[in-house]
């Protein structure tokens, strides 16, 4: 390869890489996308003398002004926002610049300023990306990165000294460089192979560096929050009409959830109907006001946690609700028939515990040797509980943390379907009357409205479970599930909209109205926002559950059966299983996850553990010292490294150590050697191979014997392979022409021959 | 194509009176002859280096402040391209012979061209982007030798242009081998001690009008013609830029290394070259000795290359009256080591010439007076 055409090709590998490392942390459009392959296929054309670069000198100015301006809004808009700037509008600036940049390649300097940029952008990459992805493209980043410096240097080094020309009668004189720059013995396949090599050993060096760098977290510029982009916008509060909480091509990973009764599933049939019916409860509401459903926060209605600490030193929470007939604790026993759910929380910005419906207790894990991390379940209302992440600080003060991504916690639920039983909640007329009225509130007009429609709906029904019945069935009948919202602009509430005008809505509609015409029935109802269903990784054992899962449901209060969920939208069927590949990629991105965004000095110690385990160099307290003794595995796996290196490096020594003994004729190079590496290789065609320690004089009389039809263009060429390598005549531009001709009459007559030999 | 730095004018394979020691090729692997350095001293940052440094640890402060876990990544990339530069720097400087070609004649004040080559005796490995740099009392010159790419077992061999302002012996301690590759971050050198004593002829000047004054025309049929006809003078060893048709094989092949014939030119006129040193103030001294002693080289080179028997004498310091190159060369490195002290003692009787040239030497300047038929004239 061309030394100039390397450099380039490796330059723009980089850039590449670079803005894949960005493109996969989601942060950049598709049109900037777009845009940026465009600009870069335009650059990439852009050499001197060539039309592109004769047009793009034409609008220098104009491309100028137009960097000038977006330098000038970038500025201002990063004042105007002090002192939280929004940093994305930065990143924007630096694709603009290295676009210009790129289009005005010229000299060393434009390649450096390129590379600085490529550089910012894996730094914003850094800070943004929380995909496995992005540990392909920085790969290829460093990689490419290596390449690019090196013949960078080279590039530089030889426009800077290669100019020289010396004379002792003379004071020194610049010649061109060009004829370097466009040499094919600069650099070749080994240089890119050893180069690549040297920066797999960064790769590897960087990963140490990962792996070791003490996590202290110090935060004395920034707080030390860790900010993560790709959370979802799951609603704290939900507005009807509005998007909410509904994102159906939303991909982004929720949770990731662990439960050991799906992996004794009989059939993936069986699993997939169990996944399906996971109700993942998040945040509870209780008063609906003009399409907007909102928490009314009574103290009553306060979710009672109560906490301990397990024998195993992790924190338990136990939950309960004043409708709750037993003390908390008393409900140990239940955990036997209790789901257990082992919960990494992945991509949420609100502080919501999930979990199965109806969670009885959390258990959050105690916080690894060295983690300044810490998970906390705090109460909030109407049997919802909250998710708290708090980190230490040196000062030993505990600062709430913003993000929730990576908490981990386990939590316990009973089904309050599978598990309905009378007793289990007090008689409704055991209730403070106040506790139960945000459950029946309804806005007034609405009631007026709904009356009618209600007693007609429940006329036959006398339990509040037949009204309930009753008013689902007449949903499921009368309207159907659309993500295509459709409204009337002159009707004010869009739940009125959605019963008496539109025919289709989503769950957000099925369940407000749900809600709304129980409580008209007089039945107290609640309102549920969460996830319904997953899907299920069967290389990882863990239920996926991602946002466009977020649905919405009611629960309703039966006496003495407490709060019992209801589904009042039509069943959506949805996959409940990830094509292979789909499974490879979450589980790789579980992994990346935990072991890399996560990673904290928990994992740290953990991971010494570990291979201090693995190394045999654990031991108990007080134990007397032993001599490690490694894993067997582990021994037999680095002897068999160690043997297999130095068998490729005797192999490979041996290949480059001259045949024969005595003086060694050095090689030549030049284009006699390589007509004559083509003879001997068309020659092989016909399984005569040159050996050793073979003269070519006495190759060409073992050719000539068996093959007298070779002789006379081999013994041309022999010849002229001599004069050059022993004779040092040089030849002429003539002698090369037909000593091409000569070699190419070879080819066709080896080729020939083969064919015949094949043939018979 | 040669990847080194190209000249025009090839150096020639080596010096005839120039070097006085040995100059082996200098190796850079350890244990040969290396000069410790200090750690410092070995790794100087370029600017690019101290730029990348201070965004390694920009970086890493960055990644310890926010727990940015990628950034992390990051920072050990940046580190770890440092200790990759390093290392790769350092497979480059290993295992390469460095070697001086030095030109066959020096003259002070003159620009020379000084060859360099090195080897690169590793198995499989290129060496990239390597300066050397000749070192002049542990002090590099101001020239250095670039080589782009030296492959595995291949020798490449350049030349830097450099003028030596006095004459006598010029020392050379060694050799600093450089590269800044693979990045340019830092510069990695190393010093190969590989002494060598050159020895600088005295200058030349213009001398043919004041001879041709005194009546000392070249003689027609004695232009740069060899001695080989005059009268067998001994056998003395080969040296380079000797005429190898005066080989005498038999002897040669006797003894086991190359011997030459020489012959006493006894057909041409013979001269006498005498410097003859004035009482001169202290001041003026160095300066006007100079001047005499470039006078009297290039005097006595006008009548070698005139075919002239010539004889030198200066004070103590006397050269019988001979022909052809090598004497000619025996008489510029007679006078590039000649002090003023050794020319201003009184020397032993002249033999008889045909011709003497004097060289007087006065406070700053130097005059030259020719005299036919002289003998037995005393210093």
């Amino acid at each position: 390869m061309r030394f100039r055409a390397a450099h380039k090709a490796s330059s723009y590998l980089m850039v590449a890489a670079a803005l894949g490392t960005l493109v996969v942390s989601g942060n950049v459009a598709l049109v900037q996308i777009f845009a940026c392959f465009l600009v870069g296929t335009l650059s990439w054309f852009a050499e001197p003398d060539s039309h592109v670069t004769k047009w793009l000198t034409r609008l220098d100015l104009p491309l100028k002004l137009l960097v000038l301006g977006f330098f000038s809004l970038t500025v201002l808009s990063l004042v105007k926002a002090f002192p939280e700037p929004d940093l994305t509008s930065l990143l924007d600036l630096v694709l603009v610049l290295l676009g210009y940049k790129l289009l005005q390649r010229k000299s060393n300097r434009d390649y450096l300023q390129i590379y600085i940029l490529s550089f910012l952008l894996v730094l914003a990459a850094s800070w943004l990306a929380q995909s496995a992805l992005f540990a392909m493209g920085f790969a290829v980043y460093v990689v490419a990165l290596v390449w690019a410096l090196i013949l960078f240097h080279l590039r530089r080094e030889i426009e800077d000294n290669y100019l020289v020309k010396h004379e002792a009668s003379s004071a020194a004189q610049r010649v061109t460089a060009a004829r370097v720059l466009d040499s094919r013995r600069v650099v070749g396949r080994s240089f890119f192979y050893c180069t690549a090599a040297a920066a797999l050993a960064v790769l590897a060096g960087s990963a140490l560096v990962f792996a070791v760098a003490p996590r202290i977290g110090i935060g004395f510029l920034s707080g030390g929050i860790r900010r993560h982009s790709s959370v979802v916008g799951f609603s704290d509060q939900v507005e009807l009409g509005y998007h909410g909480a509904i994102s159906s091509d939303n991909q982004t990973i929720i949770l990731r959830v662990g439960m050991e009764r799906l992996n004794d599933q009989p059939s993936d049939e069986a699993r997939d109907s169990v996944i399906a019916g996971f109700y993942w409860r998040g945040t509870v509401y209780d008063t609906y006001e003009n399409g907007q459903w909102q928490r009314s926060r009574s103290p009553l209605q306060r979710t009672l946690l109560s906490t301990d600490a397990g024998d195993s030193g992790n924190r338990w929470t136990w939950v309960a609700g004043p409708e709750d007939p037993e003390p908390p604790l008393a409900r140990r026993s239940l955990l036997q028939q209790a789901d257990r759910q082992d919960i990494q929380i992945m991509g949420v910005s609100l502080p919501v515990a999930f979990a199965l419906d109806h969670p009885v207790a959390f258990e959050v894990p105690e916080p690894a040797m060295g983690t300044f991390m810490s998970t906390l379940i705090e109460p909030r209302y109407s049997g919802e509980s909250a998710l708290r992440t708090a980190r230490a600080m040196p000062s030993g003060r505990t600062v709430p943390m913003a993000d929730f991504a990576g908490a981990h916690y386990v939590a316990y639920s009973v089904d309050s379907l599978r598990g309905a039983r009378p007793g289990q909640a007090k008689e409704i007329d055991q209730l403070p009357p106040e506790l139960l009225t945000p459950y029946l509130q309804v806005p007034e007009h609405l009631r007026q409205r709904l009356v009618g429609l209600v007693k007609r709906l429940t006329q036959n029904a006398k339990t509040p479970a037949a009204k309930a019945q009753a008013i689902l069935q007449w949903l499921h009948r009368k309207k159907t599930y659309s993500l295509d919202l459709k409204r009337d602009p002159s009707i004010a509430d869009p739940l009125e909209d959605f019963l008496f005008v539109q025919n289709s809505g989503h769950c957000e509609y099925f369940a407000t109205s749900a809600a709304v015409l129980l409580r008209v029935a007089g039945v107290p109802t609640r309102y549920i926002n969460g996830f319904l269903g997953g899907e299920w990784n069967a290389l990882a054992k863990h239920v996926t559950v991602r946002d466009n899962r977020a649905h919405s449901w009611i629960e309703v209060y039966f006496s003495g059966f407490g709060w019992t969920r209801m589904d009042a939208t039509p069943s959506i069927s949805r996959p409940s299983r990830m094509s292979r590949l789909k499974q490879i990629g979450d589980s790789l991105e579980l992994w990346w996850s935990r072991w890399v965004i996560e990673y904290d000095a928990g994992r740290q110690v953990e991971l010494a553990r570990g291979l201090a385990k693995t190394l045999g160099l654990r031991r108990k307290p007080g134990a007397p010292f032993e001599l490690p003794r490694p894993d067997k595995r582990l021994l037999f796996l680095a002897v068999a490294v160690g043997l297999t290196t130095y068998l490729a490096h005797r192999v490979r020594k041996r290949k480059s150590m001259p045949s024969g003994r005595g003086v060694t004729v050095p090689l030549i190079q030049g284009p006699t050697q390589r007509i004559y590496e083509r003879a001997q290789k068309a020659v092989g065609r016909l399984q005569i191979r040159k050996t050793a320690n073979q003269t070519p004089r006495e190759y060409l009389q073992e050719v000539a014997t068996l093959h007298p039809e070779l002789a006379d263009p081999l013994s041309a060429i022999i010849g002229a392979y001599e004069g050059v390598r022993f004779g040092e005549r040089p030849l002429t531009a003539k002698d090369l022409g037909a000593l091409t001709t000569e070699v190419a009459r070879l080819e066709q007559l080896c080729l020939y021959s083969a064919r015949m030999r094949k043939a018979a | 194509m040669s990847l080194a730095r190209e000249r025009t004018t090839p150096p020639r394979p080596s010096c005839l009176h120039g070097t006085l020691l040995p100059d082996p090729p200098a190796k850079t692997k350890s244990g040969v002859a290396r000069k410790r350095r200090s750690f410092f001293q070995r790794l100087p940052t370029t600017k690019e280096g101290v730029w990348f440094l201070c965004a390694t640890l920009v970086v890493g402060a960055a990644a310890v402040n926010a727990g940015l876990n990628l950034l992390f990544l990051v920072f050990g990339m940046m580190l770890f391209l440092i200790l990759a530069s390093g290392v790769m720097s350092e497979l480059c400087l290993r295992n390469l012979a460095v070697a001086r070609k030095l030109p066959a004649v020096i003259h002070a004040g003159a620009p020379f061209l000084m060859g360099i080559s090195v080897r690169n005796n590793k198995a499989s490995t290129p060496t990239f982007s390597l300066e050397v740099e000749d070192l002049t009392e542990d002090r590099p010159v101001e020239r250095r030798c670039y080589f782009l790419k030296i492959p595995a077992g291949r020798e490449q061999e350049t030349a830097y242009r450099n003028v030596v302002e006095r004459r006598g012996v010029h020392r050379l301690t060694g050799f600093r081998v450089s590269t800044r590759f693979p990045f340019g971050l830092i510069r990695k050198a190393h010093e190969v001690v590989a002494p060598a004593e050159v020895l600088v002829f005295p200058a030349l000047v213009t001398v043919p009008a004041m001879l041709s004054v005194a009546g000392a025309a070249p003689l027609p049929d004695r232009t740069a013609r060899p001695a080989r006809s005059g009268e067998f003078h001994g056998l003395r060893e080969y040296r380079q830029g000797d005429d190898p048709r005066q080989i005498h094989w038999r002897s040669s092949a006797r003894r086991g290394r190359l011997l030459l014939r020489e012959h006493e030119d006894d057909a041409g006129g013979s001269v006498v070259v005498r410097l003859q040193v004035a009482a001169v103030t202290a001041h003026s001294e160095a300066e006007g000795f100079e001047k005499a002693v470039s006078m009297t080289a290039s005097v006595a080179l006008w009548f070698c290359k005139q075919g002239y028997q010539v004889g030198l004498r200066a004070g103590q310091v006397s050269l019988p009256i001979r022909s052809g190159p090598a004497h000619c060369q025996a008489i510029l490195a007679a006078l590039a080591l000649l002090s003023f002290d050794e020319a201003k003692a009184p020397g032993n009787a002249m033999v008889p010439a045909s011709m003497v040239a004097t060289v007087l030497m006065t406070d700053a300047t130097a005059k030259v007076l020719v005299a036919r038929g002289s003998r037995g004239a005393a210093a």
